[in-house]
């Protein structure tokens, strides 16, 4: 039987008010236990996409479902299913890895947890101990990001969106975080994220969606992609050398 | 939900060294100005005390009562410790004088110019800057704060509606700003006990009603902060724009609005009212003194001609006439004068009211305007202080002045006094008057009722403004772009 899509978008168009159309037509799928990047350069789409999965702005035409629930119909019954880790991670620099996490818990529901329960979080996510009752101030970026997907990991939702999560980490940091992410995989999560780090979407995707100027120009499975050079098929992609 | 979003809010704020510093900068100035007022009107108190004193004692000195010059004295009210209002600027006591009136003398800025030059710095005015201040400091970027920090996105990932957000988020930020409030006016209430300021009941009162507007006054700036917070993107922007709103309604438009009423309505000072006065009874008096005249010429016109003898007659016959004719004449030209120069202070009273009736409506615009008109109301320090205090002391004038009459029009006894050269030799010891006699002067009641009816606009005025902040708060959020 056809496992069901945890995220999925048909037809997905968004057009701004200013008559920018950022999104055009776009459809694709995430399975439970599936990574999908959406990789494409800047002003591509692949925020505008996670927006809409979130309800931050309503889709022109389409449908963005989490496990399907339509996000536009009733967002507040589809967020319970999803967690999401922005582009900027600055958090609250007052409170601690753990008062930060703490906060976002008990909004995403989870209201009684432990100390332990944080303290094993953000031992997942490879922040180091003594940093677990600092205060975010002295953090750095990639400290930041570890606490961000601590904060996604914590609410145990079947989808996790990540927008640009590696963007600005050294290697080391990008390879713990992408360590994480497979750890979640193994789980079970449906996970989408965007980047424009080609290396990195051929490394951990699934599925990689190549999308350029709104369209989704092509949607390559891992198997697919093995056998390519996935740089020059992008290039070649977005300049249209090769028919979708 | 809203609880998470309080317990967030509080212990952000509590955390933030910003915050407490702030907060402990506050407090320290709000109870200093507690610990001001109040050294401030016990010496007020002192020096009313001594200076009634010593006014007993050197009429009690007197042998005749018309020799005593008697005054009433303002008494300084406890809740001049809160709001000092128009206190420093109007006279301290009057003369009662059966030939002057009354006349409210010698203020304390009059005495004291540096007083004047640094305004006195009294606690409705310290809570203006200072609440104001934190208020908006810890709240200008509420909104746009959480969405540059990300964590606006963060937390709608979740399943919040909007409007739970803004009202945790309003309810988290009046609560942190409470904590200060509160722990400043408990340190100045302990003060008012400690140092033994006599506080009635009616008196705490008022006190109780000035903090609950104080209250309605931050929240408001508060409620603005988040407001503008919610309809900006960016923290610098909001902080920008509601400094100048700040500036604007703390510090420009109390000030404006006098300056404002004052030109759209001149209003004649006293001098030139008093000049007036004395131009139009010389011109009264040199038309009576032409109509005397006149009449003079008319009466000896049927005798003229005629002998001494029959002249006298003629004017024994008409004397009485005549004089009656005089004093009616007399009269008239009086009653003119006296109509004139009342229909001149009335005007000016009239002018004075609309003026402060148009600087008060401008003044409606800041909620720092409402708040003092509020503290100045329940303090009993408004405009109308020296008026109660006027038409007090005039009622005692009066009582004082009966008194006298009833003393045998003021001779208490004739001291005769012969020089034979080497010294005054006094006929006979005469006896010195007796204080207790006269009437004391009794302040003029403001009650709490009186005081709270005052300011019970005011304080509605402070509670629509808070209003009208929360919708725009509420509304310009249900709007904000969340990404
Ligand atoms: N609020 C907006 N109003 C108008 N146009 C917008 C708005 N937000 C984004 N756009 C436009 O939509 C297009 C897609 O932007 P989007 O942010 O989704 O790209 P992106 O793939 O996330 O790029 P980046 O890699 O730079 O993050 C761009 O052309 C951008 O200028
Ligand atoms: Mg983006």
């Amino acid at each position: 039987m056809e496992q069901h899509a945890t995220i999925s978008a048909e037809g997905l168009t968004k057009i701004y008010e200013d008559g920018v159309c950022a999104l055009d037509h776009v459809s694709f799928a995430v399975k439970p236990g599936e990574i999908f990047c959406l990789l494409g350069g800047n002003g591509a789409g692949k925020t505008t996409a996670i927006n809409i999965f979130l309800g931050f702005i309503p889709p022109s035409q389409g449908v963005a479902k989490i496990h399907n629930v339509d996000i536009h119909r009733d967002p507040l019954e589809a967020k319970k299913y999803v967690s999401y880790l922005s582009d900027v991670v600055m958090l609250y620099p007052n409170f601690t890895a753990r008062q930060n996490l703490d906060f976002f818990a008990r909004l995403g529901g989870k209201h009684a947890l432990t100390r332990d329960d944080y303290y094993t979080a953000l031992r997942r996510v490879g922040l180091q101990e003594k940093a677990f009752e600092q205060k975010l101030k002295g953090f750095s970026k990639g400290m930041r990001q570890k606490v961000g997907l601590a904060i996604a990991i914590i609410k145990e939702s079947p989808a996790i969106i990540l927008d640009e999560p590696t963007s600005g980490l050294d290697p080391k940091a990008a390879n713990e975080f992408q360590t994480t992410l497979l750890g979640l995989r193994a789980q079970g999560k449906a996970i989408l994220m965007s980047t424009h780090d080609i290396f990195r979407a051929k490394e951990i995707a699934d599925t990689v969606g190549i999308m350029n100027e709104g369209k989704m120009l092509a949607i390559k499975s891992r198997k697919e992609l093995e056998h390519e050079d996935l740089e020059q098929l992008y290039l070649n992609y977005i300049h249209g050398k090769v028919a979708a | 939900m809203w609880r998470i979003f309080l317990e967030k809010e509080l212990k952000d704020s509590l955390q933030s060294a910003r915050f407490v510093v702030t907060s402990l900068v506050s407090i320290a100035l709000i109870a200093l100005s507690f610990y001001l007022g109040i050294a401030h009107y016990q010496a007020r108190l002192s020096q009313y005390e001594q200076s009634q004193q010593m006014m007993l004692e050197t009429a009690s000195q007197q042998t005749n009562w018309m020799a005593a010059s008697v005054f009433a004295f303002r008494k300084p009210d406890p809740m001049e410790v809160f709001v000092n209002g128009i206190n420093s600027d109007i006279g301290r006591y009057s003369e009662i004088n059966q030939m002057r009136g009354i006349k409210l003398v010698r203020s304390e800025f009059g005495d004291d110019p540096m007083l004047a030059v640094f305004q006195f710095l009294d606690l409705s005015f310290v809570v203006q800057i200072v609440l104001s201040l934190m208020a908006i400091l810890f709240t200008y970027n509420a909104i746009n704060g959480e969405k540059e920090g990300g964590t606006l996105k963060l937390i709608f990932a979740n399943q919040i509606s909007k409007a739970e957000f803004i009202l945790g988020k309003l309810l988290g930020n009046w609560v942190a700003l409470l904590v200060p409030f509160i722990i400043s006016f408990l340190i100045g209430a302990m003060l008012i006990i400690a140092m033994g300021v006599e506080m009635s009941a009616a008196h705490w009162g008022r006190f109780a009603i000035f903090a609950f507007s104080a209250v309605l006054y931050f929240t408001c700036f508060m409620l603005i902060g988040v407001f503008v917070s919610a309809l900006t993107k960016r923290s610098s922007l909001s902080f920008l724009i509601l400094l100048v709103c700040w500036i604007v309604s703390v510090l420009i438009i109390p000030k404006a609005a006098t300056m404002l009423a004052g030109q759209a309505m001149p209003v004649p000072s006293a001098d030139e009212i008093e000049s007036r006065i004395a131009s139009f009874s010389t011109q009264a008096r040199t038309e009576f003194f032409a109509s005397m005249n006149k009449l003079f010429a008319e009466r000896f016109r049927p005798v003229e001609g005629q002998s001494q003898e029959q002249r006298d007659q003629f004017v024994r016959e008409n004397q009485e006439r005549w004089q009656q004719e005089e004093k009616e004449i007399r009269e008239t030209m009086d009653k003119k004068i006296a109509e004139y120069s009342a229909r001149q202070y009335e005007d000016l009273y009239n002018q004075k009211n609309s003026q402060e009736l148009l600087a008060l409506s401008l003044s409606k615009f800041s909620p720092a305007s409402a708040f003092q008109l509020v503290a100045m109301k329940l303090g009993g320090t408004d405009t109308g202080l020296k008026r109660r205090y006027e038409d007090a002391m005039k009622d005692y004038r009066k009582q004082y002045t009966n008194f006298l009459s009833d003393k045998g029009g003021g001779h208490g006894g004739i001291r005769l006094s012969v020089s034979n050269g080497r010294g005054t030799v006094s006929a006979a010891e005469p006896k010195k008057i007796n204080i207790a006699e006269m009437p004391k002067f009794s302040d003029p009641v403001y009650g709490a009722g009186e005081a709270i009816n005052a300011s019970l606009f005011d304080v509605g005025l402070l509670a629509l403004f808070n209003i009208l902040a929360f919708v725009g708060a509420f509304v310009a959020f249900l709007h904000y772009d969340l990404r």
